[in-house]
């Protein structure tokens, strides 16, 4: 009995630690288990939220059975929402079309499937090599349409270009007029084709930095 | 697992495109090169481009432009007539705002119907499609490679296909498709690295020839009967004399222009801004730098964009805002705005 009563404080320190953000990567695996297979640590996680909650601000003092309803309705929702193009499709051919056909057959067997999973793989059959193309032109748009650098402190000469993740990550799509003017003056004076003066109140595609 | 198989996918096509283009490219560069020029021998990389800008600067031809970037298509009506010395034309944008452009000689009047606004003034650009700047045949190979790479059809003519790979990182790669027979530039794509076509300037359709027929665009010239006509000065003036200078020059690079302008004198605003415009010139593709007073009005945060080919900074120096635009790799944009130095 001493044990277990150990044992359940050690846990519930943990969780109260894991609430704070406090525990280590590997206490906090430990505590997640502990949450999911133990229905007491579970109540205190629920309890400890309500006390924070209730010390907040009354009006989020509300019963524990709203979050498991909301939280019941978000796994039902999300379990419903069909996958479109997942990389599951990405396989071997001979492989992808195996396992097509045993989920054909379990259909034909009449087992039910995940609406998710079985959408998944339909459409993983039908549209692998165009699931493949969307990917490279998506690739490519991004590239080249949602590039934008964040105004990085230039240090000399010597400079690369930044990173494309930095690029993407902080794109923002914007109109900007001003921006056109040195455009449309840089391409009459120095660069241009006369057609390209159509776009010069058409181009909407610039993009901001922070 | 995905993307092994995607990757191995993507090299199988790489190398069937490999082995495709060698296989067609080899006879065709044999054939192309001796037919060029009917007999004489192959073109050196210095006679394309000699030959397109005679074609650009002694052709008579009228058709329809198109200029596209990040999938944005613009398009303009162009009718150009050389009769020995004189050359005159008229362009009609097609898209956006309507937009008129006549010209004589060095002399352009751009009409906007909509506004009755009329500008008239000296043409003074560096370049504009089919013509190349006036160095690339000298300069351009400094920093290009030229390949004849072969035969294609665009806007219903035959023509050669040259390849300008960058030398080193500074620059995009460039195609040129210039008319079999005349050396008339009919398409000209800028390329990333990767090969993808990040802009591309194009006939759709164009007729070369014929005979000119200038007084219309004459006539057109002189009848401004209820516009508004601005005549923006721009004056000449040399970087060093502003009281600025790049501290090093950015390799392959050299100034073919600097003056002082309205930003945008066709703007419906009270007093236009005053801008130092810089253009450096590769021989190909262009880096204007302008620099102007800070106005913290106008000028909100530091920014870098890109858009098609054209990359674009924008940075506070200071009393100064420094604004870069240049159909180049933003990392030489970035080295144009870091060389840029005040001298006082």
């Amino acid at each position: 009995m001493v044990n277990r009563s150990e044992t359940s404080a050690a846990a519930r320190q943990a969780l109260s630690s894991l609430m704070d953000g406090d525990l280590e990567p590997g206490a906090a695996g430990e505590a997640c288990a502990a949450w999911r297979h133990d229905a007491d640590a579970r109540a205190s996680w629920h309890a400890y939220h309500l006390i924070g909650d209730v010390l907040r601000s009354e009006d989020l003092a509300t019963r524990p059975a709203s979050d498991e309803a909301f939280l019941q309705s978000l796994r039902a929702r999300l379990a419903d929402e069909p996958v479109p193009l997942a990389p599951a499709p990405l396989v071997h051919a001979p492989a992808a079309a195996d396992a097509a056909g045993a989920v054909a057959l379990q259909v034909a067997n009449g087992a039910p499937l995940p609406r998710a999973r079985h959408l998944r793989w339909r459409l993983g059959r039908m549209m692998a090599p165009a699931a493949v193309a969307a990917g490279f032109v998506a690739v490519a748009g991004v590239m080249v349409v949602t590039r934008v650098m964040s105004p990085e402190p230039v240090a000399g000469p010597t400079l690369a270009a930044a990173p494309a993740g930095a690029m993407a990550a902080s794109g923002m799509l914007v109109r900007d007029a001003r921006l056109d003017r040195y455009l449309s003056a840089h391409r009459s004076l120095a660069n241009g084709t006369a057609a390209a003066g159509g776009a010069e109140h058409r181009v909407q595609i610039v993009f901001e930095g922070q | 697992m995905g993307i092994t198989w995607a990757r191995r996918r993507l090299g199988r096509i790489g190398l069937g495109v490999g082995w495709g283009l060698a296989l067609v490219c080899a006879p065709l560069l044999a054939t192309a090169q001796g037919a060029a020029v009917a007999g004489t021998a192959p073109l050196e990389g210095v006679a394309w481009l000699q030959r397109i800008q005679q074609a650009a600067a002694t052709s008579s031809y009228q058709g329809t432009l198109m200029f596209s970037a990040n999938g944005v298509l613009s398009s303009a009506k162009v009718v150009h007539y050389c009769d020995g010395r004189q050359r005159y034309e008229r362009l009609e944008v097609l898209d956006g705002r309507a937009r008129l452009q006549y010209r004589h000689n060095d002399q352009v009047l751009t009409l906007w119907p909509a506004t009755k606004v009329a500008m008239a003034g000296q043409r003074d650009a560096v370049t504009e499609f089919p013509a190349l700047p006036a160095a690339a045949d000298t300069r351009s190979l400094d920093s290009y490679d030229l390949r004849h790479v072969g035969k294609e059809r665009v806007a219903g003519h035959q023509v050669d296909v040259l390849m300008l790979k960058p030398r080193d990182k500074l620059r995009f790669a460039q195609r040129l498709w210039a008319d079999r027979e005349t050396g008339l530039l009919l398409r000209n794509d800028v390329l990333s690295p990767g090969g993808e076509v990040l802009e591309s300037s194009t006939f759709i359709d164009v007729q070369i020839g014929g005979r000119p027929q200038p007084e219309p665009i004459l006539r057109a010239m002189k009848k401004l009967d209820g516009y508004r006509v601005l005549r923006p000065q721009a004056e000449r003036t040399q970087l060093e004399a502003e009281g600025w200078a790049l501290s090093k020059p950015v390799p392959g690079f050299q100034m073919v222009s600097c003056t002082r302008r309205p930003l945008d004198a066709a703007a419906e605003t009270d007093v236009p801004v005053q801008v130092l415009q810089s253009v450096f010139s590769d021989g190909l593709a262009q880096v204007s730098v302008f620099i102007e007073l800070y106005d913290a009005q106008r000028h909100k945060q530091a920014m870098g964009t890109s858009l098609g080919a054209s990359h674009t900074l924008m940075v506070r120096r200071g009393d100064w805002w420094i604004t870069v635009v240049g159909e180049v790799p933003m990392a030489t944009v970035q080295q144009f705005e870091a060389m840029l130095e005040r001298k006082r």
